[in-house]
């Protein structure tokens, strides 16, 4: 939404589709497919290989870059680049929603009424797939990470799922919701709201595998060799010590997946036909396809940060009790 | 019965060799002690044993029954490894009723063993405490209780001892073995302690390179070492290399060097053969004034330390080299040794005491290497 007259790769998938140039799309989809994971495989292959300069000491450099207002001043200069580039850019749509606490537009969005129908049930869609893509991930995830992480089947074999997890955070999501709706939509006839949450938890599959990797490879493997040794079958091992020990990279990687899913805006513009969430509601409403003054798109923004952030700690607290 | 076969059993990792064609026999309720240095493959020939991992090639019976591919958690066979790894969510209690629980037995039965297993280490009151709030020694009864309380009759110790100060480790060792013995347990404990070894176990695996150098009793492995590496690395000895220059019937001379000649007795090695003479620090004593006896050479008292109940005393013996003599801490007194260091003085160790070895084939110094 920020881009003008730079388009890059995205961009021109979504604006080629809405002037119905298909075979160009498609074109596109596969070369944007191919360069990216070239250049992550080679990333991952060259980048252990290559030798950065950090071996060496500088003492005196290093010294004075350690004292104590020198400290301060880094940690000023970070503090004033994250609140610059990082929060309140993200937190600036809060101040056009004010003004819609004054105009009438929040009564409207309350009551539901013109624009704001379509708003709600976007809402309540987007949650919707992103719940039911979060379930599917966490069913089909955790075996993969497992896979991965204790190298079953091999190092090669792990290995190269290690690497082909990475693919859809690698990969454009446009291009890749493009490849998936081709492969969905045209290979079988399912309902549009399915192919959506297909479509999402490929997208989200990543940051719940990572997630639990991470954690299943921190559990030394003598713990789970011992409960072997004492009469535990590998199911009740897993049951018993591997979920049990990684259920705080469970849920981050739930709530990753899920806070993903609802703010997925590039694929789904690829797959959705006729279904609109609320990412993509929005971007009608900002390029002005659905008429929308702009407190309401600062009011419909606001909504959809505030139950991000609320999502978000309330998941977090959960997973603090635990 | 539980006892334990293995037939011809190695293990490679890649181009390593961390296992080289071993063969053992443990009887039912044994308590062997598996010693080497780091890296002679004791881990590994625990984990085979575990089933843990699989051999390369060659199989392992447990029981009389073949269990060479057969999964860890069919082979009643409890491991313990180095660290522990006690199940950091569970409490004591539940980790000590994991055993018993995966094994079938019903909630109530499990915690009952669960408890009875903590009363025989003496925690039963620290039955609700985490893992991580309790001392390594405790810890280390805790892993112990829980590997008894499946009611394994095969106890794999990797290191039990390993991470407890030294004090507490000399205790804990005969409690180990007292209550191996008393619950009737086969128990294979791997160590690189000799003095651990030596003064709890039945029988003496000692592993070096992957291969089994020496098995059987301690008394055996200290009397009768079969190579300069057990000798050194089970108690400790002096080594002279030489050659054998004279052969009687119960008598061996060897020339440690010029002009030097060390008897012993016994004649397995021909003459003029490249052999090297050993001989027990512990069995070598000091004289302060010559005698006519054999195998004594004079030589200048380097330093002395005390050890103990013994003084160790270090001897330049000018061409032959310098050996250590540990006297007795009361004769050592007697003869002021302390006080005489630079002095000339005496080193004796009679013929009995001295063991032969065909010279081995690396340097003698690489072989008595133990890393």
């Amino acid at each position: 939404m920020v881009a003008g007259a730079f388009e890059n790769g995205p961009v021109f998938i979504r604006n080629a589709r809405l002037a119905g140039l298909e075979s160009p799309l498609l074109f596109v989809s596969f070369v944007l497919i191919i360069a990216s994971s070239f250049f992550f495989v080679g990333i991952r292959i060259f980048a252990p290989k290559a030798r950065l300069p950090i071996s060496a000491v500088r003492p005196k450099l290093e010294k004075r870059s350690s004292s104590r207002a020198a400290g301060n001043l880094r940690n000023l200069i970070t503090f004033f680049i994250f609140a610059l580039f990082v929060i309140i850019p993200s937190l600036f749509v809060v101040f056009p929603s004010v003004g819609a606490i004054s105009d009438g537009t929040l009564q409207a969005a309350v009551a539901g009424t013109g624009i704001w129908s379509t708003y709600w049930q976007s809402v309540g869609l987007s949650y919707s797939i992103a719940l039911a893509a979060t379930a599917l991930n966490i069913v089909a995830g955790l075996p993969v990470s497992v896979l991965i992480a204790r190298r079953r089947g091999g190092i090669v074999v792990s290995g190269v799922f290690d690497t082909l997890v990475n693919i859809p955070i690698v990969v454009p999501s446009i291009a890749l919701g493009v490849s998936i709706g081709m492969f969905w939509g045209g290979l079988t006839q399912i309902p549009e709201f399915w192919l959506l949450v297909f479509a999402h938890s490929s997208i989200t599959y990543t940051y719940f595998v990572r997630s639990m990797v991470a954690s299943i490879e921190s559990i030394p493997t003598e713990v789970e060799d011992v409960a072997r040794t004492l009469g535990g079958k590998p199911l009740t091992v897993f049951r018993r010590l591997t979920m049990p020990l990684s259920k705080y990279a469970l849920l981050a990687g739930a709530i990753m997946a899920f806070t993903r899913s609802v703010d997925e805006t590039g694929a789904t513009l690829a797959v959705a036909k006729k279904l609109t969430t609320a990412p993509v509601l929005m971007v009608d409403w900002v390029r002005g396809t659905v008429p929308a003054s702009s407190s309401a798109i600062g009011l419909g923004l606001g909504i959809l940060v505030l139950t991000s952030f609320v999502s978000l700690l309330v998941l977090t607290v959960a997973t603090r009790r635990m | 019965m539980p006892s334990i076969r293995l037939i011809d059993v190695s293990k490679t990792f890649g181009r390593i060799k961390a296992i080289h064609n071993v063969s053992l026999q443990i009887a039912d309720g044994e308590y062997v002690c598996v010693l080497g240095p780091t890296g002679s493959g004791k881990t590994t020939l625990l984990r085979l044993i575990a089933g843990l991992t699989y051999p390369t090639s060659g199989s392992i019976e447990l029981d009389g029954k073949p269990v060479t591919f057969v999964q860890p958690e069919d082979r009643n066979a409890a491991y313990v490894p180095q660290q522990y790894a006690l199940f950091p969510h569970m409490t004591v209690r539940e980790n000590v009723a994991f055993g018993p629980l995966a094994r079938g037995f019903t909630p109530e039965e499990s915690l009952r063993t669960a408890d009875e297993m903590l009363k025989l280490v003496r925690l039963s009151h620290r039955a609700a405490s985490f893992p991580h709030e309790l001392s390594g020694g405790m810890q280390q009864r805790i892993a112990l209780a829980r590997g008894l309380a499946g009611r394994s009759p095969l106890l794999l110790l990797d290191e039990p001892l390993g991470a407890i100060d030294a004090r507490l480790r000399v205790i804990l060792r005969y409690q180990l073995r007292r209550l191996a013995k008393d619950l009737g347990v086969t128990v294979v404990h791997v160590t690189h302690d000799q003095q651990e070894a030596m003064s709890i176990a039945d029988r003496i695996a000692v592993l070096r390179e992957g291969a089994i150098e020496q098995f059987g009793h301690p008394a055996d492995i200290y009397g009768a070492p079969t190579s300069p590496f057990l000798a050194n690395f089970v108690g400790g000895a002096n080594f002279l290399e030489g050659t054998v220059v004279r052969k009687e019937l119960d008598v061996t001379l060897i020339e440690v060097a010029e002009g030097f000649s060390v008897t012993s007795s016994g004649n397995a090695h021909p003459l003029g053969g490249a052999v090297v003479a050993s001989f027990r620090q512990e069995r070598t004593s000091i004289l302060t004034s010559a005698s006519l006896e054999e195998n004594l050479v004079p030589g200048k008292l380097v330093s002395t330390s005390l050890l103990g109940v013994f003084l160790r005393c270090v001897v330049d013996l000018g061409r032959i080299g310098e050996i250590v003599a540990k006297v007795p801490l009361r004769e050592a007194l007697q003869q002021r040794l302390p006080d005489r260091v630079g002095d000339v003085i005496f080193v004796r160790a009679g013929r009995e005491a001295v063991l032969v070895f065909s010279r081995p084939e690396r340097a003698l110094a690489v072989e008595l290497e133990a890393f």
